[in-house]
């Protein structure tokens, strides 16, 4: 988890635009970061500040046109933009794997879920329909569904919505991916499952010694899975590091304010802190900072210049005009 | 601001849904109970909030409560006219003082209408409450409440943002100057930083307008934050209900303990506390557990709680639905709450 080890997958100055019919949409405007083996790395962002779309970018997701992703994106020193789509496919699966919001609609409604989980085997790895199945049940006894044998003859729509994510889980990890991505693994689903899900993900990350991408707008999941967090607005990030430091002292105005903004469990005010307005629209991004409309403290320099992501100690970097004057706290 | 006299007197309210007997996924007679027994009382500025998992029955609860769906049996009282005896139009009248605020504010809102159409309609229904003269004036004045520009009457609802959109539902709500309102899971399809805005404005309307909140969430803060009072349903009852700090502070039911335990908290170093991690999930309504629903979960069980159903113990105000309330401690899971509190 130190950064001793060279990294597993180095994403430097990502870009992804979409032509649409009003024009050229900048989704991840020049995002920079590094993955090591075993780490947990957290995204943290609202809806559109294109959390999403640059991990999709990583696996390959991104249909082209209308999407246009540059910039390098090494997996163990090899960039994967330039590799062939052959090769590409070889190595979703095997070495980056992901899981979506939404299970129940990520399954295949019309398949069992044994022929979903099983696939993977028969696909990738050629085994006959006995073996496949027997290695599915293997699967889905580690992911803790229970009685799997009989279950594999279910559809998605007899699983309740935690069980669907644990069937995502499962055929994400047939192959035993170096990376797994998971996009909003928990925001469906109720407290006491999430839970469950997040405790399960941190087993299998144990036991399989695999890296973990977590993406989230919920900061609650944030501060007690992983160890690294970057924080995401309009397309760039703006903040990221060690995640004591970025809770317990946050430095930039976006993320002081989210943390702020947070109706707390455990604390009750009268009034909650609110950042006014709202996250800009695609494609419409304000000059210079992208947060600067709705920022407190902003200062002539912003509304022009577009800050940089600096290093404002060892484990903590921000994209502020205002850090590292003192200014920001 | 707040009254003593309840506005919204609910008791024994129970709803059941006959499963289809007859056609071609026929199963034989069953029944869901998807509400059990409920009782509270609502008064002028004050929020009850309303927590479980989905499926636990909340909506079931104020679908019933707006006779949406007819409740199997109970009493609901509005202001003392007792709202199950009215015939359907006299019912449509009494609606204007409860109103609704949904979830989702992309589809609760008719696209192809203009915001001043979206904000009038209900003024078709009740033409008694503005006079057509000052609708152009009140649409204006509602928009301006709610934090939008009096200009954004001739837009479209995909013309805003999501909490914008959230805005023009409470201003709909609005419209007909209801005193209770029923907020169906408001703020949970906001993003973060347009939530707190959202939860301070419907705070505000409140102060101003004395209205009565029925507060529909499955997140714990959110409640926490906006409630009076708050009830915990599971499966179907209410299991444990109080004033908010003491039901955040000193929870008497082991699944409001459970839930609590269950919150992330946005704080680094309380990660390794102890957490309580249910097993399972919530047993299919249909054939609910016996004695008491949640034995199957519980890490408190014992055999009374497998065979008999507990019965309400009262404490002061407070009321949990559990054959051992008061005589748990449950200091250790909930010292993270207080620990963080000191901050």
């Amino acid at each position: 988890m130190t950064a001793a080890t060279a990294p597993l997958l180095d994403v430097r100055d990502l870009r992804v635009r979409f032509d649409t019919p009003h024009g050229e949409v900048l989704a991840v405007d020049g995002v920079s970061w590094v993955l090591s083996a075993g780490e947990t790395l957290g995204i943290i962002g609202e809806s559109g500040s294109g959390k999403s779309v640059g991990v999709e970018a990583i696996m390959g997701l991104i249909k082209s046109p209308p999407g246009h992703v540059s910039g390098e994106i090494l997996f163990e020193g090899r960039d994967i933009l330039t590799i062939s789509e052959r090769q590409r496919r070889a190595l979703r699966g095997e070495e980056l794997a992901m899981v979506f919001q939404d299970a129940m609609s990520a399954l295949n409604p019309s398949l069992t879920v044994g022929s979903q989980v099983s696939e993977v085997y028969r696909l990738r790895r050629h085994c006959s329909q006995q073996d496949a199945r027997n290695k599915a049940v293997e699967l889905m006894d580690r992911v803790r569904i229970p009685s799997a044998r009989t279950r594999l003859n279910n559809y998605p729509h007899e699983f309740s919505g935690g069980m669907c994510q644990r069937v995502m889980i499962a055929t994400a990890l047939a192959l035993e991916p170096r990376i797994l991505i998971a996009d909003e693994p928990t925001t469906a689903l109720d407290v006491t499952v999430q839970r469950q899900i997040m405790a399960l993900l941190s087993d299998l990350q144990r036991e399989m010694g695999m890296a973990l991408v977590l993406i989230t707008h919920d900061l609650g999941v944030v501060a007690e899975a992983v160890d690294r967090a970057m924080v995401m607005y309009a397309g760039t990030i703006v903040e990221a590091g060690n995640v004591e430091v970025l809770f317990d002292n946050p430095s930039h105005p976006y993320t002081q304010g989210l943390l702020q903004s947070m109706p707390r469990i455990d604390a009750r005010g009268d009034r909650l802190y609110a950042i006014g307005g709202a996250p800009p629209a695609a494609g419409r991004l304000p000059p210079g900072c992208a947060f600067h409309p709705r920022c407190e403290r902003r200062v002539a320099e912003c509304a022009s210049v577009r800050p940089v992501l600096l290093p404002i100690s060892d484990i903590q970097r921000s994209a502020c005009h205002l850090t590292g004057t003192g200014n920001a706290k | 601001m707040q009254s003593d006299d309840p506005i919204l007197e609910v008791r024994a309210l129970s709803k059941s849904y006959g499963l289809t007997k007859s056609g071609p996924f026929r199963r034989g007679e069953r029944r869901l109970q998807a509400v059990k027994d409920v009782s509270f009382s609502l008064a002028a500025g004050q929020t009850i909030g309303l927590v479980g998992e989905s499926g636990c029955g909340k909506s079931s609860l104020a679908r019933s409560i707006l006779r949406l769906d007819e409740p199997t049996s109970g009493e609901i009282q509005y202001k003392g006219t007792d709202i199950l005896a009215l015939k359907s139009n006299e019912m449509r009248k009494l609606r204007r003082h409860i109103q609704v605020i949904f979830q989702d504010p992309y589809s609760s809102l008719d696209p192809r209408f203009t915001v001043r159409r979206i904000l009038q309609e209900p003024w078709r229904v009740f033409p008694e409450i503005v006079p057509p003269a000052g609708r152009e004036a009140r649409v204006a004045e509602l928009l301006r409440l709610v934090g939008l520009n009096p200009s954004d009457a001739d837009r479209y609802p995909h013309q805003f943002s999501g909490g914008q959109r959230q805005r023009i539902g409470i201003a709909r709500a609005l419209a007909l100057e209801p005193e209770v309102i029923i907020c169906d899971e408001p703020v949970s399809a906001l993003d973060v930083s347009v939530q707190a805005q959202v939860v301070n404005l419907l705070m505000d309307l409140q102060q101003e307008f004395g209205l009565a909140y029925l507060f529909i969430a499955h997140d714990l803060s959110v409640v926490h934050h906006i409630s009076d009072r708050v009830m915990v349903m599971y499966l179907g009852e209410v299991v444990e209900e109080g004033a908010t700090d003491q039901i955040f502070n000193a929870p008497r039911h082991p699944y409001t303990v459970a839930l609590l335990s269950a919150v992330p908290v946005p704080v680094p170093r309380l990660r390794d506390r102890e957490v309580i991690v249910l097993e399972g999930e919530v047993p299919n309504p249909i054939a609910p557990p016996s004695g008491c629903p949640f034995h199957p979960r519980c890490p408190q069980v014992q055999d009374l709680c497998k065979t008999t159903p507990p019965p309400q113990v009262r404490d002061g105000t407070s009321m949990a639905r559990c054959h051992f309330a008061g005589k748990l401690d449950f200091v250790a899971h909930l010292k993270h709450l207080a620990t963080a509190q000191t901050r």
